[in-house]
């Protein structure tokens, strides 16, 4: 393949156009923001149309559309098999967010919730874990950005990292919670629409007997179902798949920005639309060799692959299939980590007295903030979104045990959360470098699992839950 | 690829980036062990162009990279299974301008690998030998983390639910609607 599917100038034409409608779409919702809660939790009062559809669009990120066929690419069946399982974290955060919401009523963030349950010490580690998992999904984004335009219109992979950035970080920061729900929900149709149009497209442009053939000749172990590295990843993507969910504040803004009823039945019914996306994409990778197509970097393959098969036409749907899905991840973690720092640093260790829209121009100067630091980190192309993704894993999947249990259980003090965070992640660090990314998350959990169960069984508090309603207990 | 995104970086935003202590912790990405990158296997110094990337593979991927050919250069990477490349077993052609290519699906195994590179007057010329070999994990040990992550699923599977349902019906549930409700 020696020609990309788009000119350059194409590829930059169509970034202008997308990102002067979402900036002056974020800057039209912004209008109606008059609070801090306003902005960042869109007034909590969010209907079951749009919480479903953010919570899907939010899960379909540069995950799904270019690493889920990344590590098709590397693991075969079962790195689209495996990627789907990531829907679980969605469908099991239901449960999750129907707590959240009931415990924590006037609450605003995860964090909130984990210095209020396992003190100062449990709050600093996860407030660490976050940030790294944070600036990794941010990273990963913005890279993403880059590589999509790269990989369709050969234009300098800094240009496409930048706009995608500027544009994301501008509509926020205009729109708040409320405009990165909103473009969530035509940003879900036009996902849901695209890569099913794709799909349909070369399951008529490709055959699978050829796809077949040629992978059992020349890539026999993509077909294989006991290939060995495919079969340590399957379980640990589940794993960071619910770490991600279950600690960011992300989806704990989302459980508190939605209405009460709705929360529950909206993250399930995300997680269902979300299952069948890394199928498809993931299943495009496979045509690959077949096609002629070896990328000069695997995170390039899925929306190389669909240029190829379908032409220019074809490059345009998945250029702004992958552009919307980034732009919903990018605005939603944006606006998330941006409430974490205001809220959780800046409002209760530095301004406590601070008010409601000192806290609102905090939170901009935090978006803004943000936005640079991403930008910079995302220069220097240091590793490919799987790896960095999966390093984060280490991170996230330690939180998983101490939050199920601490959210339900009230034995498990903050010791022992604070203990199967901090191990859990090095534990998990350590499985990174000796055997590879695809064990970091379940080794991780695993780690954590076992101090949070001693934890259970040795702590002699009993956790009183009205500690958690910080209003409500001042009133 | 790579290189020319490097030159296109600013100085000072190198610097920057390195004075960054969030850069320490995404600094420390760099692949597993296992798949680290080398220089030729098997250099051939009358050669100017040179074929390098990954020695040894545990996962059946690896990266391979042309260095020392002009813009206009094309080429294709060749693959054998001998080191004399008596028979072409597979050829890669690149995308586009890439000087880089990923391959993945291997079996166990030695491959050699060079770049066929088509010179202006049809003349060809090839690149030094790179030689990977690959050796999947044993599956008993890909199986053990298999099992323990179903152990650990169902186990997290089962407390959450068992968890969830007590708060509706348990002790948990009526402190919490004593609270709020």
């Amino acid at each position: 393949m020696d020609e990309f599917a788009l000119k350059s100038s194409t590829g930059f034409i169509i970034i202008v156009i997308f990102g002067l409608a979402w900036i002056a779409f974020g800057y039209y919702l912004g209008r109606k923001n008059t609070s801090h809660e306003d902005f960042a939790l869109a007034g909590r009062n969010v209907g079951f149309a749009f919480a479903s559809a953010t919570a899907m669009a939010t899960w379909v990120t540069s995950n799904t559309t270019l690493v889920a066929p990344e590590l098709t690419f590397q693991f075969g069946l079962w790195g689209m098999v495996g990627y789907s399982f990531a829907a679980l974290g969605l469908m099991l955060f239901a449960p999750l967010s129907a707590r959240i919401k009931k415990l924590l009523p006037h609450g605003y963030t995860s964090g909130d919730f984990i210095r209020l349950r396992f003190g100062f010490t449990a709050w600093l580690i996860f407030m660490l874990i976050s940030t790294v998992y944070a600036l990794g999904w941010l990273v990963s984004l913005g890279m993403a950005g880059g590589i999509l335009l790269q990989a369709l219109s050969g234009l300098d992979y800094h240009i496409g990292m930048t706009s995608i950035l500027l544009i994301c970080v501008l509509y926020t920061l205009f729109g708040g919670l409320r405009a990165v729900i909103a473009t969530d929900f035509i940003q879900a149709l036009i996902i849901i629409t695209g890569v099913v149009a794709v799909a349909i497209l070369i399951l008529n442009n490709v055959g699978m007997d050829t796809i077949h053939t040629n992978l059992s000749e020349q890539h026999p172990r993509l077909l294989d179902m006991l290939f060995p590295a495919a079969v340590m990843f399957l379980f640990n993507n589940l794993f960071f798949g619910l770490g991600e969910i279950f600690h960011s504040n992300v989806w704990w803004s989302r459980a508190l920005a939605f209405k009460q009823k709705v929360a529950a039945r909206a993250f399930f019914t995300g997680g269902l639309l979300w299952l069948p996306i890394p199928i498809v994409t993931g299943f495009i990778a496979l045509a690959a060799p077949q096609l002629g197509i070896f990328p000069s970097s695997p995170d390039m393959v899925g929306p190389t692959v669909a240029a190829a098969v379908l032409g220019s036409v074809g490059a345009v749907i998945v250029f702004i299939v992958v552009f919307s899905a980034l732009a919903s991840s990018l605005d939603s973690l944006l606006a998330a980590t941006s409430d974490l720092v205001t809220r959780d640093l800046y409002q209760k260790h530095m301004n406590p007295q601070a008010s409601d829209q000192r806290l609102f121009r905090v939170n901009r100067l935090v978006i803004a903030g943000l936005g640079l630091l991403t930008w910079l980190l995302c220069l220097p192309q240091i590793t490919t979104l799987a790896a960095l993704l999966n390093f984060t894993g280490a991170f996230v999947a330690s939180t998983i045990w101490p939050i199920v249990v601490g959210l339900y259980h009230p034995k498990l003090d903050g010791r022992y959360a604070a203990a199967a965070m901090a191990l859990g992640t090095i534990c998990g660090l350590i499985s990174y470098f000796v055997i590879g990314f695809y064990v970091a998350a379940l080794l991780s959990c695993l780690v954590s699992g076992l101090i949070t169960l001693t934890g259970v069984l040795r702590s002699q508090q009993k956790f009183d839950w009205q500690q958690l309603d910080e209003k409500g207990a001042q009133s | 690829m790579r290189d020319l995104r490097g030159l296109a970086l600013q100085g000072w935003a190198q610097t920057l980036l390195l004075a960054s202590c969030l850069l320490v912790l995404t600094g420390q990405l760099v692949p597993p062990a296992h798949a680290q990158a080398s220089g030729t296997s098997q250099s051939d110094t009358n050669h100017t162009i040179t074929l390098t990337g990954t020695e040894r593979s545990s996962e059946g991927y690896f990266q391979l990279q042309v260095e020392g050919l002009n813009d206009q250069q094309q080429f294709v990477i060749e693959q054998s299974s001998s080191a004399d490349f008596y028979t072409i077993e597979a050829r890669f052609p690149p995308l586009g301008s890439f000087r880089q290519i990923s391959l993945s699906g291997f079996d166990d195994g030695t491959y050699f690998f060079r770049a066929r590179v088509e010179q202006g007057d049809n003349a060809v010329s090839y690149s030094t030998t790179h030689q990977v070999s690959v050796q999947h994990y044993p599956l008993w040990q890909a199986l053990s983390l298999f099992g323990v992550g179903l152990g650990l699923f169902v186990a997290l599977l089962t407390t959450l639910l068992w968890l969830h349902w007590n708060s509706q019906r348990g002790p948990y549930h009526r402190q919490s609607e004593s609270t709020h409700g």
